[in-house]
């Protein structure tokens, strides 16, 4: 015991709860979800998640059932350390011995007469780990972070031992609970440590096999910042794409349609030096862009005619289209959508807040959809790896609690509060970085606009950065994209700071998809070099997805030549014109089109697969297509032009170049034994549209 | 034997199983060619208003259902559950499920595929793990959901090949019918076959996508795709007009009743695991009400499809090699709110198993006087995980390599519940 003081007292003062003694037992499992820390607590003793909640974490250790968990006057009895040390049953087993530096501060802290604070009231401030960015040498290396806790009061600890760890992909480097980092592949990926609620993460890597080079200077922000990148980790980039790719892939980006073959034709010979920037640049004034874009926003807001009435659907998504179509600033669409109030019919911007009657789930979803961040888990408790507090939560609630939906649109209560479950008291609105709103006026929205659309916000403009990036170039700059936290850290962090500022300048929509299709990085290639063949996430080759339902389904028409029937929509219709998810089309169902049900961000799993091979093999989709009189097919046919060229003008439509000789050779040998060349067209253009080049979006 | 298996003994006798008592276990899960439905309630089904009434708590705790007496002697169920209550003594009712995930996506992904969500990889469902180590028998595809799955029921980071085979719609709506299984005319089997070696040959040609792992998928699609269309047998198995009126209605026809006659009829064409979600079970609101009120209503519907469907495949000796397993994705809060309903409660939850080796009429764990936690036995998603395996002749030991080349085991630790086979 002797010693054990003076261990206690080398340190200088007695340990304190708060920032001593908790945080080991964060560490030590007693606030884990399945122990303490779970919604009911365990054994009739409740801590709150990993100790988010230390005031009353210290009232249920010191105070509650009369102090009867610990033993001021001899602190081994206490049942707090017995039972943390096994010395007694306890249903979670031995958390630590009594020879651990954690029991020796337990026992000192109680003896010392368990002090909630320290004497210096200090509060943490920030957490600092080291080394920032850790370059493996190999795969078998271990590298040891080192954590620190700076102090209000100027104090610093080590921390390492007591802080938590995670790592951001356990498939890059994986870090052992005593903060011991193993990375296992090629790539680079974040690792966290969590204390007294702040985080701070290291990067931990291991290069590819690319030759060592100094990074290019050359190109705008997004290629500066790729290329560090890669040249970090000796990534080799694939070669710059084709002219077709190119077309093709910018077409099914931003329009969600082919190119015609003519306008493919075009654009390959043409000699101007400029002519891949002209072409996007055209692509964003057509209709195609607005209306693609128009579901985009459709399905981020889940905007459904099954719950804001299937008249209002059309009117709504009208005016984000008109807004997208004249690249009206995003930051005011969303603003006007907020604040909107009165009669559908007359301003359709309300049915934003028409779409639940439930304010919680309204203000769910506006962080999920205009902020990239998932509150949910904080209606209950802080969130553990987030900075949402159940606090914070709740006074986001309150900026939604007066909105009232009606059946014909949206009317402002002018009271109305939403309590705290544990205060079971009203709770001011407020923000979750910390910023105070105005609780005096009765309509809170226009406060909540303000804030979000604040060039400063730390959510508004990077969701929808990364959003944009993620859809262009096939994989977010945070993944998921609605997972925004300040523990999940983005591949190239200060890209998506430059790119969240570059759209944060003017809010424009076209500029930031000219910005990043400019790039070389969305020009690359998707062929693999010796290097880059597992490269999932820097952007050193271009990453193929199969087309998206509404893409494919306009796909397939434009090359067949055959229109579509949605719903009772005019037949020729565009797939990408099919504002309401409720329409119905089985191709869509069957294509993966998100019904709007819930979160549009997770794939739908009733869809592809089998029933979609079932559908292309032997349902209408296509056979019916290709025996359409007005077909494409049926009237090259009509024209009696030679099968060469009838496969020539079908690649251009499907693929935006040329077959190439072996191709050609195939399919001409093919026709000539056939017996009947107008079946052997047939399969021609069925497999055409069954091929993975056609499929893939590049 | 091999050195596993010694291991294996080694860990069951820690866990207090005699050999006679792993024997059975083993011998239970050597059955041959087990097959699998499972059935999802999904929203999370109260285990207050089910399985696991409390008629001596407070009425807060307790609700307005009663116990009745079941087949088997000393088990109680619902009131509303009197079918299966008269056949409590062919499966084993698990009390003690046990998680911390109450959010429903979440919560389902845990018990369904054994592991917690996480961002930076998908994780299989049971179904797909079951279908990639023992496939199917014929033209059946290996794993079908019905009416059609629940995000986490996929494949994960499994090739697609993996993931359910959606039935499409409600069995019991009268123009039910699995689309595109009927070949278009002028389009021979033959025909089928050239082109499907056509894309082949384009696809040789392809650089691009020649490693693409949704290239791989789509090949797989469509070989099960030509596979159905191909195989009578195979389409004659959606067909329930096939099944006699009396056996219709005994099922109940509704969607429940319907989807578990299907199943019974994928499973008899080959079929390796079949999921079968119903929904409607989220009981936030006047919780009696909701259980009851409507034609059929959750609970008499679920009594009726239910007792149908064992007492079925009972009768057609189907039951000793098919797993029948009945939960939702978390219990319900042990005091009823203020609207009448009760909230997410993962601590606690009931489940029925049958069949394949289950032990007939025994009661596995207990919970407290409120239902809130258990009182022995806890049963995680990992140990249920590893239980089901077991009986589907899957090693729950296994390794799995992700598309990156790591291995991620099967199962992330749990035990074999020794109990389930034990009885």
């Amino acid at each position: 015991m002797t010693l054990l003081l003076a261990a206690a007292m080398a340190v200088g003062t007695a340990p304190d709860f708060v920032t001593r003694v908790q945080p080991r037992l964060v560490k030590a499992g007693c606030f884990s979800g399945a122990c303490h820390g779970s919604g009911s607590g365990q054994g009739g003793f409740k801590l709150s998640l990993l100790g988010y909640d230390p005031e009353a974490d210290y009232v249920a250790i010191v105070r509650a059932y009369r102090g009867r968990r610990l033993n001021l006057v001899k602190p081994e009895d206490s049942l707090l350390a017995k039972k943390a040390s096994f010395q007694i049953a306890h249903g979670g087993g031995k958390r630590f011995g009594t020879d651990s530096g954690t029991y020796r501060m337990l026992v000192s802290w109680i003896a010392a007469g368990a002090p909630y604070g320290s004497g210096r009231g200090r509060r943490i401030e920030r957490l600092e780990v080291a080394p920032l960015s850790i370059m493996a040498p190999n795969v078998s290396m271990k590298i040891q972070l080192a954590v620190r806790a700076h102090f209000s009061d100027g104090s610093i600890d080590d921390v390492t031992p007591f802080a938590l760890y995670s790592s951001n992909d356990d498939g890059i480097a994986q870090v052992s609970d005593a903060g011991l980092v193993t990375v296992v592949r090629s790539g680079e990926t974040g690792v966290t440590a969590r204390y007294m609620g702040k985080f701070a993460v290291a990067r931990a890597g291991l290069t590819f096999a690319g030759p060592v080079s100094r990074a290019s200077p050359a190109g705008a922000f997004i290629d500066q910042s790729i290329n560090r990148k890669m040249s970090w980790l000796r990534l080799v980039p694939s070669a710059d794409c084709t002219d077709s790719e190119f077309l093709r892939r910018a077409s099914l980006d931003l329009a969600g349609t082919l190119p015609t073959a003519a306008q493919a034709r075009a654009f390959v010979s043409s000699p101007d030096a400029h002519k891949r920037a002209a072409a996007i640049a055209a692509m964003l004034e057509t209709e195609d862009f607005a209306n693609f874009w128009t579901i985009w926003l459709l399905d981020l807001f889940r905007t459904s005619s099954k719950q804001i009435g299937e008249s209002h659907l059309l009117p709504f998504a009208n005016w984000l289209k008109d807004r997208i179509a004249r690249d009206a600033p995003f930051d005011e669409t969303v603003r006007e959508m907020l604040t909107a109030s009165g009669e559908a019919d007359a301003n359709p911007a309300v049915n934003f807040l028409r779409q639940d009657s439930n304010p919680k789930l309204l203000a769910e979803l506006a962080t999920e959809s205009l902020m990239g961040s998932r509150s949910r888990c904080a209606q209950c408790h802080d969130h553990p790896f987030d900075s949402w507090t159940q606090t914070q939560y709740h006074q986001f609630v309150s900026f939604f609690v007066r909105v009232n939906r009606t059946e014909t649109g949206v009317r402002i209560a002018g009271h109305g509060e939403i309590d705290h479950p544990k205060t079971m008291k009203p709770v001011v609105p407020g923000f979750p970085d910390g910023s105070a709103s105005n609780p005096d006026h009765s309509d809170r929205r226009a406060a909540l606009a303000a804030w979000l659309t604040s060039p400063s916000n730390a959510y508004f403009a990077r969701s929808f950065a990364n959003r944009v990036w993620a859809r262009l170039m096939g994989r977010g700059l945070i993944e998921p994209v609605d997972g925004l936290s300040v523990s999940n850290a983005a591949s190239h962090p200060e890209l998506l700071d430059d790119l969240a500022a570059h759209f944060a300048r003017s809010y424009s929509l076209k500029s930031l998809i000219r910005e990043i299709t400019a790039s070389r990085a969305y020009q690359r290639s998707g062929v693999a070099n010796t290097v880059n063949a597992t490269d999932d996430r820097f952007y050193s080759r271009a990453l193929a997805a199969p087309l998206g339902a509404y893409a494919l389904a306009n796909a397939i028409s434009q090359v067949t030549g055959a229109p579509d029937q949605f719903g009772k929509l005019p037949l020729g219709a565009k797939a990408s014109a099919v504002f309401d998810s409720q329409t119905e089309s089985y191709l869509l169902d069957v294509c993966g089109r998100c019904l709007r049900e819930g979160s549009c961000d997770a794939p739908n799993p009733a869809a592809g697969g089998v029933r979609q091979a079932l559908h292309f093999l032997n349902g209408p989709v296509i056979n019916a297509k290709l025996a359409a009189p007005e077909g494409r097919l049926r009237s090259l046919r009509a024209q009696n032009h030679s099968p060469a060229r009838i496969a020539e003008e079908f690649y251009w439509a499907a693929l935006s170049r040329a077959p190439t000789g072996a191709e050609l050779d195939f399919w001409l040998s093919r026709i000539a034994a056939a017996k009947d060349p107008d079946a052997a067209l047939e399969d021609l253009v069925w497999s055409l549209l069954n091929s993975r080049a056609f499929v893939f979006d590049r | 034997m091999n050195r596993r298996d010694v291991l294996q003994i080694g860990s069951l006798g820690f866990l207090g199983l005699t050999l006679p008592e792993w024997s059975r276990a083993r011998a239970a899960a050597a059955l041959p060619d087990t097959s699998c439905i499972f059935i999802w309630l999904d929203g999370g089904p109260s285990h207050l208003e089910t399985f696991d009434l409390k008629p001596d708590a407070p009425v807060e705790v307790r609700g307005s259902f009663k116990p009745v007496r079941s087949k088997l002697a000393g088990v109680h169920v619902c009131e509303h559950l009197p079918r299966i209550a008269a056949i409590m003594d062919r499966v084993t009712l698990i009390r003690t499920l046990t998680s911390e995930i109450g959010e429903h996506d979440q919560a389902g992904h845990y018990w369904i595929t054994g592991y917690k969500p996480t961002p930076a990889i998908a994780f299989p469902s049971h179904g797909s793990a079951v279908s990639k180590e023992r496939g199917g028998r014929g033209a059946m595809p290996a794993y079908i959901a019905v009416p059609s799955p629940r995000p986490y029921m996929g494949s994960g980071y499994l090739p697609g090949a993996y993931s359910p085979f959606s039935a499409g719609s409600d069995p019991s709506r009268p123009d039910f019918k699995v689309r595109d299984l009927d070949l278009p005319i002028g389009l021979s089997e033959e025909r089928l076959r050239d082109r499907r070696a056509m894309v082949a040959k384009l696809d040789s040609f392809d650089r691009a996508h020649q490693n693409h792992p949704k290239g791989a998928d789509r090949d797989s699609h469509f070989e099960q795709a030509f596979r159905l269309v191909t195989s009578p047998q195979a389409k004659a198995a959606f067909d329930l007009s096939k099944e006699t009126p009396e056996t219709r209605s005994r099922y109940g026809r509704f969607k429940l009743g319907q989807s578990l006659l299907l199943a019974r009829r994928l499973i008899e064409a080959g079929t390796r695991f079949v999921t079968v979600s119903d929904t409607g079970w989220d009981t936030h609101i006047q919780i009696a009400y909701n259980l009851t009120y409507g034609f059929p209503g959750k609970l008499p519907g679920l009594d009726q499809a239910y007792s149908a469907l064992i007492e079925d495949l009972d009768q057609r000796g189907m039951l000793k090699n098919t797993l029948v397993v009945l939960m939702g994705e978390f219990g319900r809060t042990p005091k009823i709110n203020p609207s009448g309903g009760r909230d997410h409660w993962p601590r606690a939850n009931s489940a029925l198993l049958a069949g394949a080796g289950v032990f007939a009429g025994q009661v596995i764990g207990r919970t407290d006087a409120s239902g809130e936690l258990p009182s022995d036995e806890p049963v995680t998603p990992q140990d249920l995980a590893h239980s089901i395996f077991t009986h589907l002749g899957v090693d729950p030991h296994k390794t799995f390599q992700s598309p990156d080349g790591r291995p991620i085991r099967l199962v992330d630790g749990g035990r074999y519940l020794s109990k389930i086979a034990a009885g």
